[in-house]
């Protein structure tokens, strides 16, 4: 078999396979590959080697998007969310929430009726904060006080909250998000290079 | 009646755009385009077990980190990149609880045993069990080449290392690939 000579349009031979070369470029390689052995061999090797390669894991990929939309609907940083009705609904809801704790632990402080103060305010955000980062339908991660509302303690304290702590609150609600703070980059690789191949010697 | 969906033929970035936009349909188009390239990268790299989770865990992540793609790279090569991270991190967690799958050099797992439900020729078969040889590394990088056409930069990209150590990997691939088949 002929060594081939030219290492730079043999180099091309997997672009030509997935037809990524431009017009130009492609007949440059077919031509090379029309007088070299060793690159047509390795052409039709490429040729044989796609299908057989192509054959992936079989997966869900319906489930994965329904997966991406649900997560999706409940990251705070997601403009759609941020922006549209979704948002808005949010902040309203959480806000009406907090509204009504306070009016209830208003009615509820009688004279002669000691409420118990054995829960933070800030209880529900910590729970939510603190869910496993797996896809969950949104009412899971949603925000919401159900916890909060059973206690008188919450009430009490929701109450004396000033409108700058409802603010506080209600915006700490809006913003709670199970995204995950690492967000890799291309070209950063920043748990080392476990995966490289110290057989290569590229570098 | 033309079905006006965003999907079917939009590029990426256009996509992108849309579900910037509020179109969730977007989503589903770009999960459609890209997952099994993701899901033949994970399993190439020696993931047998938890394949679709992988990838699932690649789109959430994309999606939730989408106001960060600038579009330096393209987004198959930016989703490969995450399904790499998530891969060393699993790989992490496996090593800590001394369950070792791990991706390493000796590490001879094949990729066909994640190819459930794929029939395959006798022809394929053969070639696959040649590619089965190589050390993940080289096979991530000969995969992604073949059956993507990525370039050694895009390649670099997503498996973390250097376009010359990519080209490297790639080309004593092919020559152990050649060798297996010749026997």
């Amino acid at each position: 078999m002929s060594e081939c000579t030219n290492g730079e349009l043999r180099d091309l031979l997997p672009e030509l396979v997935n037809d990524r070369l431009d017009a130009e470029s492609r007949q440059r390689v077919e031509a090379h590959v029309a007088s070299c052995t060793e690159c047509a061999e390795e052409l039709a090797l490429l040729r044989s080697l796609r299908p057989a390669l192509m054959h992936g894991p079989a997966i869900d990929t319906a489930r994965i998007a329904a997966a991406v939309r649900a997560r999706s609907a409940d990251i705070a940083g997601r403009p759609p969310a941020r922006s549209g009705m979704g948002s808005r609904w949010h902040l309203a809801a959480a806000a009406a929430t907090v509204l009504a704790v306070g009016a209830l632990g208003y009615v509820t402080r009688k004279p002669g009726i000691v409420a118990p103060r054995s829960v933070p305010v800030h209880a529900p955000p910590k729970q939510v904060a603190s869910a496993p980062p797996h896809v969950a339908p949104p009412h899971v991660a949603a925000p919401s006080t159900p916890t909060a509302v059973a206690s008188f303690g919450v009430l009490d304290n929701v109450s004396d909250l000033s409108d700058d702590d409802v603010r506080t609150l209600t915006a700490s609600l809006d913003e709670l998000s199970p995204v995950p703070d690492v967000d890799p980059s291309p070209g950063i690789d920043p748990l080392g290079a476990s995966l490289e191949d110290p057989s290569a010697g590229g570098r | 009646m033309t079905d006006h969906s965003p999907s079917e033929h939009a590029p990426d970035a256009a996509l992108i755009a849309q579900w910037r936009g509020g179109e969730e349909r977007a989503a589903t188009a770009l999960v459609e385009r890209h997952a099994q390239a993701i899901a033949r990268f994970v399993a190439s790299l020696g993931e047998r077990e938890e394949v679709e989770e992988v990838v699932q865990d690649t789109f959430v992540r994309a999606f939730g980190s989408l106001e960060s793609f600038r579009g330096e790279s393209s987004f198959r090569t930016w989703l490969l990149t995450i399904a790499r991270n998530l891969l060393r991190d699993r790989q992490r967690r496996r090593t800590r609880a001394r369950h070792h799958v791990a991706i390493q050099d000796d590490d001879l797992v094949s990729s066909s045993d994640a190819l459930e439900g794929a029939v395959a020729t006798e022809t394929e078969q053969r070639l696959r069990a040649a590619v089965d040889t190589l050390s993940p590394m080289q096979r991530s990088i000969f995969t992604l080449r073949v059956t993507e056409g990525l370039s050694y930069k895009e390649i670099a990209l997503a498996v973390g290392s250097t376009e010359g150590a990519a080209r490297v990997h790639y080309h004593n691939a092919m020559r152990i690939i050649r060798e297996k088949i010749d026997e």
